[in-house]
Parts: C-alpha cells; structure tokens; sequence
C-alpha cells in the first residue's frame, strides 16, 4: 500500500506521465494528417514518408509508448513504495 | 498471504496446451495442403478447413468449463499479459476489422488508415488513462466500475442499459460479415451459417464464460494472424522475391501508381459526410492508393478517426478484460502485449491491400475482356468483383472492374494463383476472428445485463448459481435475438461499425475520464455524462441517417461521437459542481482505486463483508449494513 504522505506526489508524478501520453496520442491523430501531403515528397524504404508514418510509424510509436509508459509507471510506483505485494 | 486463496494458481503447463492446440491447427492446414496436391475435391476441402477449426474451439471451450461465477466472471484474476494480449487483439479485430479494413484500404487507399490510427490510438488511450484502474477496482463488467466506483446500483443499471445497443450491433455486424464468408466456403445458406455463427459463440460462452472465451480467442487469434500473413508472405515471395511483405510492399507502391496513372485513376475531391467510404456492392476503385484524402476529407478523415479511437478506448467488450489480469503492474504489461497483437495486423492490412492492388492493375487492368485471367469469371460467380467494358474500348479500365470490400481478403489468394487450401486458410482466419470479437461482445451485454441490471438492482441477494443461470440465460436470448435480426436486415457492416464506436465513445469516454481522473466528480455527474452523451449521439445519428436534420451540420451521423464526447465532458463537469461534493468515504475509495497496490476494491469488499448478510455484489449494499469491520478498515483511509 502507498503511503499517505506520498500519494499526492505520486497521484501528480501519475497525471504529468498520462498527460504527455494523450498529448502523443492526440497529436498522432490529428496533426499528422495536417503534415502528410507535405512529408510524402521525402522517401523512407521506398514508402512515401507521410504515407510510411500513418500506416506504420503511429502504430509502432504507440505500441512503444504504451511499453515506456508501462516500464516509467513501475519505475514511480517503485519509487513511493506502491508495490505489488502479492 | 490472505487473499492467496482467491487466487488459483495458474496452469504450470498453459504454454504446452496452447501450443498443442496451435500444433493441431498446423497439422490440420497441413494435411489439407498435402491432400489438395494429392487431388482431393475442393468443396470437401473448403468444407473440412472451416468445419474442423470449430471443432477445435469447442475442444478447448469444453475443456475450459466453469461453474464458478469468479472464473466465469474474471478467470479468477490469473490470465497472464501475453495471452491476455492476444485476446485483447483479436477482440479489436473482429472480422469486421479484417475485411472491411484491408477492403477500404484497396478500394479507398491511404484514406482508409483513418481506421486504423484510431484503433491503434484508443488502445494506447485505454492503456494509459483506465486499465490499471479499471484492474485495481477489479470490477466484472463495465457499468460494474461506475457501480463500484460510486457505490450506486442505479449508475451500474444506466450504464448496463447504454451498453445493450452498441454492444449488439457489434455483435450483429460480426455475426454478419461471418455468415457472408462461411456461406460461400462451407455451401450453407446465409441464414444457416448466422445460426451457426451465433450457436458457437452461444456453446462457448454458456460452457465457460469469459474463461472460456478468452483461452479459445488465444487460439483464434494465431489463427487470425497466420490466416492472413501466410498467404501474404507467399505472395510476397512471388512478386518481391523477400518474405518480409510489410516492409517490401514500399517497392510496389511506385509501379502502382504508374499503372493507376495509365489505366485512368485520377486524384478524385472527397464527397462531403464520409460520401467516399466503400459500402458492401462491388465498387470501382478509382482514387490513386497514395492520394489522401481523396475519397475521405481531411476533416472526415481525423473525425472518423477520432470516432474509432473512443470507441475503441471505452469499448465494454476489451475494457472488461481488465478484470482478468493478475494485478495492477501486471494489467499494464497486458494492454502492452494487446496493442502489439493488434499493431502487427494493422501492419500488415495495408500490404495486403497494396498486394492485391499490384496484382489486378497487372492481370485484369487494361486487359480486354477476352483476355482476362480464368479466375476473375470464379470471383464474379461468387459476387467478389465485376467487371464490364462500359466505353466500349475493348479494354477494362479502373473504373470498369469493381471490387467487393469484405472480398479483398478472399480475392489476394486466388489471383495470386495460390493453392486452394490457402484462400479456404483466409477465410478460417474471418470466421475465428468473428467468434472472437462475437462472442467478446455477446459476453459484455450478457454480463451486464445479470451483473449489473439483475443482481445489481432486480434481486440483489441472488446467489452465485443464480446469477450464473441469468448470465447464461441472457447470453442465449440475445444471441439468437441478434442472430435473427441478422437474418432479416440487410446493413453494411463497416457502417454499423463505427456507429457502434461512435455510440460507445459518446456513453462510456467522458464518464471514465471523469470518474477516474477527477475526484470531485459526484455520482449524478457521472450519470449526466453519460445521458448527455449518449442523447447527443443518438439524435444526431438518429436524425442524419434518417434524413430529417441534423444536431451539426456537415456532420455525418456515423460521426456523431465526435460531438457526444465533449457534450458529455462538459454536462458531467458542469452537473458534477452543481451537486454536492461526493462523500469522504467516495474520495477514500477513488484514493485507493489510484494506489497501483494492494487488493482489488471488489474482492476487498467481497471479503469485508459480514458474512451472513454478505451481499453477493459489493456496491449494492445500503449504506446502514456496513460492517464494523469495514467501517474500521475505510478509517484508516485518507480523508
């Protein structure tokens, strides 16, 4: 169980970490289609580079969010004594 | 340690039976491909590789059986991250996601990615902003959080009931896009194979609950993914010589859009309201496949994807599942394992998507209809595609060749020339995902509708058995009420799709982002939210899709989550202040739904109870029975 003298530090540490993930996620959503039509001249791999981050790019980056999300919570869990105990 | 006992140990062996039951659907392609060489009759074979997988669902189904209403309910909180992952995917998937995805994709090209960013997007969304919350309240369904989170039988019961719609319709385009592969593989009529559909969902989930359904989806996923990439990487070796097709299908791109130019595709300007969406008839597919936003507008684009993205991050059916992994840090790792399952098929559909476009510009594209390949005459008879030389030019030319959406799946295989056996293997993989993502859904209305609308406000003192009859019970109902709604109505599966997430966003997103992240939220704010965003959804969709106005102009009803969110945001925050501050004992319990440690609220509840008059449902227990005990244990909270 956490204690109660870290919980708003912990609740804060919490919030700032989800924030900046729905920032991303936001952001992969909405302003990358604003940018593609510009990023498709580059080139990656052969794909057009707009083209390459909608199909591939945002899912890869999501799916590597969600693990450092995953691994950075444990870490501020660890780090106010809020650990599994089972 | 105390609360052991709740949880069963899990099976030392789970990898090895998963493995034989994986081992067993490799030998069955196996021997099917062998058999095909050797001269067997295709309708046995296609009739064998659809049939025989079934089999092998029931087997495990069967084998996972329950009378227990824990592990009927949540598996006794012990399915470990990976293959909580791997049926957390096929779940998002579904056969809608499998064939109407990679259709649009052809058809419709980088536009259709719409989809898949607000898939991948409302995973990551649900990973981060509910799961380990969602786990830490350890609720069975989930109307059951807000009950639990509130300590208010009547939100449980509100929740419960928005759920019933998007639910079932999601359930109903499944069982749809399911019948339509099973009736052209297994000779079945359509309504035949809905029955048969909704009977295998029914078997698996009255044998064994989401226990069941979660062990068989493990399977069904390995299904799904090698269903699609096997025939795929074949084709890939065919054409680029590497079986790497997501990263190889980049040096095709060029020469379609070469071929695109010279057969007649031009940039096209995007129909207003979501116009340049594929419907069901075969149509012609006319936008370059690198244009964007040429059939969607750039605005459409971003709402439809944002429509998917709350749909999906709310949706019952996967957030349910939070329930079933072992503890908080654990929930996390699973939502990890399930936006990886889900991020390799979203991959691979635009490949496949852009293989079969390479492969018709060459073979049929510019082709006069004398000269066409024999297998295009076999997708005609089965209504996959069309063609017919309209200008009379002697060629058939991109507008001229029209494409079924839910048959692109299909069609790759079979213009690519390949073995039989592999094009029955595609669609093996549509049926395991329908059931999949079916009875996910089938699950989540059932489960709500005893969890939450029986034992929650109707009879609260019923006991386990009970409940599970009612679980049961309603698991049957409508099942075959939606199977046979199925049967009567034509409707196209994408479209229900997202108007389902759309509905689900509306209900469920503001009134999770509220009550977890918002600890002044109160429970008539939370109840506020929800109706509010609901109204908003279901009188804009209502009224744009009849035809008789809209709540926003411009604004598709298919796309009516886009407004119903934030009206429920607003609502819930502005109800929220007008009431009451919710009580100390609320704020102690949303304290400790934060703390990533420590047992489950629900199974903590269960056990503080008094145990003569225990209720069976924590949260339905009126305020004066609340034990000494519990009274003592809520004191030591934080207020």
């Amino acid at each position: 169980m956490i204690d109660d003298e870290h919980r708003p530090r912990h609740w804060l540490y919490t919030l700032l970490l989800a924030l900046g993930a729905v920032a991303i996620i936001l952001l992969c959503v909405i302003l990358l289609p604003f940018l593609v039509v510009e990023l498709n001249t580059g080139k990656f791999l052969s794909f057009p580079f707009g083209y390459y981050l909608t199909a591939q790019g945002v899912i890869i980056g999501l799916i590597v969010l969600v693990y450092w999300m995953a691994t950075r919570q444990e870490e501020t869990d660890q780090k106010f004594g809020a650990t599994e105990d089972l | 340690m105390s609360l052991q006992s709740q949880y069963r140990p899990l099976n030392p062996r789970l990898g090895t039976h998963y493995a034989i039951f994986v081992s067993a659907f490799s030998a069955l392609v196996l021997v099917l491909a062998l058999l095909e060489q050797l001269g067997a009759r295709k309708l046995w074979l296609s009739h064998t590789m659809i049939a025989a997988p079934l089999i092998i669902y029931l087997i495990v189904a069967a084998l996972t059986r329950t009378l227990d209403l824990h592990e009927f309910f949540s598996v006794s909180r012990r399915i470990p991250p990976v293959f909580g992952g791997l049926a957390l995917a096929v779940t998002a998937i579904g056969g809608v996601g499998i064939f109407t995805l990679t259709g649009s994709l052809y058809l419709i090209g980088f536009d259709a990615l719409a989809l898949a960013v607000g898939w991948i997007g409302g995973f990551a969304l649900a990973a981060i902003l509910f799961v380990p919350y969602l786990r830490k309240t350890g609720a069975y369904t989930l109307p059951g959080f807000f009950r639990l989170r509130f300590k208010s039988p009547l939100l449980g019961a509100a929740a419960a009931l928005l759920l019933l719609p998007p639910a079932l319709i999601l359930l109903a385009a499944e069982l749809r896009i399911g019948a339509f592969v099973t009736s052209l593989f297994a000779s079945v009529s359509f309504e035949v194979a809905v029955a048969c559909g909704a009977g295998m969902i029914i078997i698996t989930l009255v044998l064994g609950g989401l226990r069941s359904l979660t062990w068989t989806q493990s399977i069904q996923y390995t299904v799904v993914l090698a269903g699609i990439l096997v025939p795929l990487t074949v084709v890939s070796i065919q054409e680029t010589n590497l079986p790497l097709p997501q990263l190889t299908y980049g040096s095709l791109l060029e020469q379609t859009s070469i071929n695109e130019l010279a057969l007649g595709a031009v940039p096209t300007t995007p129909p207003a309201m979501l116009g340049g969406l594929p419907g069901e008839r075969p149509e012609p597919s006319v936008k370059p496949f690198l244009q964007a936003f040429g059939a969607l507008t750039r605005g459409d684009f971003i709402m439809l994807a944002l429509c998917v993205l709350a749909g999906t991050a709310a949706m019952p059916g996967l957030l349910l599942r939070a329930g079933t992994s072992v503890h908080t840090p654990q929930s996390r790792r699973f939502m990890g394992w399930g936006t990886l399952f889900l991020g390799l098929f979203l991959i691979t559909a635009p490949a496949y998507a852009v293989f079969a476009k390479y492969i018709t510009l060459q073979q049929i594209v510019g082709t006069s209809p004398s000269d066409l390949p024999a297998w295009i005459s076999g997708l005609k008879d089965a209504e996959l595609a069309n063609f017919t030389d309209l200008n009379g030019d002697g060629v058939i030319s991109a507008k001229e060749l029209l494409m079924s959406r839910d048959g692109v799946v299909l069609s790759l295989p079979i213009m690519a020339g390949l073995p039989f056996i592999l094009v029955v293997f595609a669609a093996a993989a549509g049926v395991a995902a329908t059931l999949a993502a079916g009875g996910a859904h089938a699950f989540a209305a059932a489960s709500a509708l005893s969890d939450d609308i029986y034992s929650g406000i109707l009879h609260r003192s019923a006991t386990p058995g009970k409940r599970l009859i009612v679980a049961r019970l309603a698991i049957v109902i409508l099942t075959i009420a939606t199977a046979w709604y199925v049967t009567i109505n034509d409707f196209d599966v994408l479209r229900a799709a997202i108007l389902a997430l759309s509905l689900v966003g509306a209900a469920y997103l503001p009134a999770l982002i509220l009550s977890i992240w918002w600890k002044r939220m109160t429970k008539w704010g939370i109840l506020a939210a929800m109706l509010a965003g609901s109204c908003v959804a279901y009188t804009h969709a209502g009224l744009q899709l009849s035809g008789s106005g809209t709540l926003f102009p411009g604004l598709s009803g298919l796309l009516s989550g886009v407004i119903g969110v934030p009206a429920g945001l607003v609502i819930g925050i502005a109800i929220s202040y007008a009431t009451p501050e919710p009580s100390l004992e609320l704020q102690a319990l949303a304290d400790d739904m934060r703390d990533p440690s420590g047992e489950a609220l629900f199974d903590k509840a269960m056990r503080l109870a008094p145990l003569r008059k225990r209720p069976l449902l924590p949260g339905t227990e009126p305020p004066q029975t609340q034990s000494a005990a519990s009274a003592k244990e809520e004191s030591n909270a934080p207020v």
